[in-house]
């Protein structure tokens, strides 16, 4: 139970990181965007420190050593929630935005919760002994970096959305104080191409590494499970979005509706599929 | 050919496909799960027949999904692999100077030396700064024009990722002709011939099967495999799940496994003490309670509306034996018992409808006879997708990770002694995240030409 706390404690100061978040949004202090800082980081200290306990545990069982405990929806969400935060940390580590956090940390802040819901709801922190099928050491490689893809397009639907609201300040007659807070359009929207030009490569390579695994275990290098094809109608739309910005030199709204288009595809391949399908979802661990 | 060239009509066949992969995946679909298309047949017959008509329950295997992904593969050979970008034209001077004008970068100054050592001192910075030069042909005595570049490689990521796609597609197409795959239930002990394959058998000598204690979901289930060649053994391995076996490019995969309803020895329990039972032999129950034999075995009984037994999979989830008990001075009785519901029994009447009685004894153990689910595939277009993968991966890190970045600089001739540079810049990534670097390098420039 000791890392069901932990995570809890981690998940409250990863709440405590996005209010700051906002209220660097109205108010633009510094000692904001540094306290949102320390906050996430503590908070992510104490997650790896429940994550450490957690796979102690996970490890107890003989089947289930040197493999990452992301076969549960706990363990997967959990993982999400590192991602996530991780990423975050990295990409305005490197563009010092600051007011990024309001419009990233939402997410974070969910898969948190998500995780921490699903702990109490549960009991526990869902530790389960692999089934055969997931004792390989894919399992620690083709999740891992598919839920990294997915932590980047988490920022990059993040700064999509600060740049339709900056579209929508500039648009307008009387332009609130939020309108000079916020990045210019070309800045937020080449932010927004470079984070997909990141994570697309990497989604494309979890899929293939996916696809490897499935011909080790089952012969066969794609089989149309509903993971599978939503994994690749995600690819699909960020090719869209890419062959959009590349070639038909689409900028602004139009290219962030479309990559947030394929932020829902993300969304519904993580979360919605395990509810069309008993295979390869986390709910069933099959 | 244009129109298959265009962004558009590309793009649009990418959202087509991913139309047609969406209601693939949320209409059953027949070949993963046929009884799902059966309930939805039986519930839906009007509609069932329409999605049926247009193959809706079998999109992935379609002609017209085929020809999606066909369509695809030939866009993609005519717009990217007829197109190498190492047979790009070198620009000549009057190109570079009419280019930049349309760059997003663009700068000019004013340099204080003659336009041959501006260029030249422009030169030796830009390679100091890691760009390859070029001097652009057709320049004249006074006028030269410069194209710079650097991360060249990274134009190479855009032909090479999508003539992988073509690979993949294509090693898709050569299991799709000449591959072939196939399931085989083989129970402990026996054998089955291997499908195309002449004289081949595949033996199963020995399945284990290990479960998780507690939530007795399956931790290991492993086949002791061997390949006969007309009674020669060509490969003997056991496999599991992620450990095939592989002879060629013919795989033998566990899959699946299950309890064939035979059963080698069953134990019943009574306080007057145990009993072993065999397959076809009656046995007295001890404390003179009678004979019993067995009858049939469900691995995994439930019981139906209308109060029959039927077998719900053939994992022995739930395994049941009915025998037949000839109590002394009774009527002989049908008899279902539950192996891991021990407090119960089912008495079967002459219609076979079931009803709970107090159990007479127990089914203390029960041996079944498994078998064991083997799942052959030969695909020879495995290395072509392997191959085309490993191109993927190589392609979008040239595409999207290399930084590619050119430079066109033109040195003409200004008022007297004096040169006018004018430069234009182009990136892979955006003006945004070249633009530090083009200043920097503009400044730079503007010092060693004055």
């Amino acid at each position: 139970m000791m890392e069901l706390v932990l995570f809890q404690a981690a998940a409250a100061l990863y709440t405590a990181g996005t209010v700051l978040g906002f209220i660097y949004l109205w108010n633009r202090g510094e000692r904001w965007s540094r306290w949102m800082y320390y906050l996430l980081a503590v908070g992510v200290a104490f997650h790896l420190a429940s994550s450490g306990l957690r796979l102690a545990a996970f490890w107890a069982i003989p089947e289930n050593r040197f493999f990452v405990p992301i076969n549960s929806f706990f363990g997967a969400l959990s993982a999400m929630t590192l991602a996530i935060t991780g990423t975050f940390i990295v990409v305005e580590g490197r563009h010092r935005l600051g007011i990024l956090g309001a419009f990233v940390l939402p997410w974070a802040w969910l898969a948190a919760a998500g995780t921490a819901f699903r702990g109490y709801s549960m009991g526990g922190t869902e530790i389960h002994g692999l089934a055969p099928a997931l004792q390989s050491y894919w399992m620690n490689i083709h999740p891992l970096v598919i839920m990294v893809s997915y932590a980047i397009f988490g920022n990059a639907f993040g700064v999509g959305l600060a740049l339709l609201i900056q579209e929508r300040q500039l648009r307008s007659k009387r332009p609130q104080e939020l309108c000079y807070r916020l990045p210019s359009i070309e800045e937020l929207d080449n932010l927004n191409y470079r984070l997909i030009a990141v994570a697309f490569p990497i989604l494309t390579v979890g899929i293939i590494m996916g696809g490897i695994w499935a011909h080790e275990a089952w012969g066969r290098f794609w089989g149309w499970d509903a993971k599978e094809t939503w994994s690749l109608i995600t690819a699909l739309i960020y090719a869209v979005f890419l062959h959009m910005r590349l070639v038909a030199g689409w900028r602004g709204r139009k290219a962030v509706y479309t990559s947030m288009c394929g932020f829902a595809c993300v969304l519904f391949t993580f979360i919605g599929v395990n509810f069309i399908s008993q295979l390869h979802g986390y709910l069933s661990a099959r | 050919m244009e129109m298959f060239r265009s962004v558009k009509f590309n793009v649009g066949l990418i959202c087509v496909l991913a139309f047609a992969c969406g209601v693939g995946s949320f209409i059953p679909q027949a070949a993963e799960s046929p009884e799902r298309v059966e309930v939805f047949l039986r519930a839906q017959p009007f509609w069932g027949g329409v999605l049926e008509g247009a193959g809706l329950f079998n999109v992935f295997r379609n002609w017209w999904f085929f020809s999606l992904l066909a369509l695809l593969g030939f866009d993609i050979a005519l717009c990217k692999c007829l197109r190498l970008p190492g047979l790009e034209p070198q620009e000549s001077a009057e190109e570079v100077a009419q280019s930049i004008g349309g760059r997003p970068l663009r700068a000019s100054f004013m340099g204080g030396v003659r336009p041959a050592a501006a260029a030249e001192a422009i030169r030796s910075l830009l390679r100091a700064s890691g760009y390859s030069v070029r001097q652009a042909p057709g320049a004249d005595s006074d006028r030269v024009a410069l194209c710079a570049s650097r991360h060249r490689l990274q134009r190479w990521g855009s032909f090479i990722s999508h003539s992988s796609m073509v690979v993949i597609l294509a090693g898709g197409l050569v299991k799709l002709v000449f591959g072939f795959q196939g399931s085989l239930a083989i129970p402990e002990g026996g054998q089955a011939p291997v499908p195309r394959r002449p004289g081949w058998e595949l033996a199963m000598d020995r399945f284990q099967v290990e479960h998780y204690q507690g939530s007795g979901s399956p931790k290991l289930f492993a086949s002791d495999l061997r390949l006969l060649d007309r009674g020669r053994v060509l490969a003997q391995k056991l496999i599991r799940v992620n450990k095939p076996m592989v002879i060629g490019r013919l795989g033998f995969y566990q899959e699946t496994w299950g309890a064939t309803g035979a059963w080698r020895s069953a134990t019943l329990s009574s306080p007057q003490g145990d009993v072993v039972l065999r397959p076809g032999r009656a046995q007295a129950l001890p404390g003179g309670r009678g004979r019993v034999s067995v009858g049939e075995l469900i691995p995994d009984i439930a019981i139906a509306e209308d109060g029959h037994a039927h077998q719900a999979s053939s994992e022995p989830r739930n395994p049941a034996l009915r025998v037949r008990w000839e109590a002394p001075g009774q009527k002989p009785r049908a008899l279902w018992l539950l192996r891991d519901e021990p407090d119960a029994a089912f008495a079967e009447d002459a219609r076979g409808v079931l009803s709970r009685v107090p159990p007479p004894f127990r089914l203390a153990a029960v041996d079944m006879v498994l078998f064991s689910g083997i799942q052959f595939v030969y695909d020879p277009g495995y290395p072509l997708i392997v191959a085309g993968a490993l191109a993927w991966l190589a392609g979008m890190m040239l595409l999207f990770y290399l930084h590619g970045r050119r430079l066109w600089v033109l040195v003409s001739p200004g008022t007297g002694q004096a040169c006018r540079v004018l430069m234009g810049g182009w990136n892979s990534q955006g003006p945004v995240a070249y633009r530090d670097e083009f200043e920097a390098l503009t400044e730079r420039m503007r010092e060693v030409s004055s």
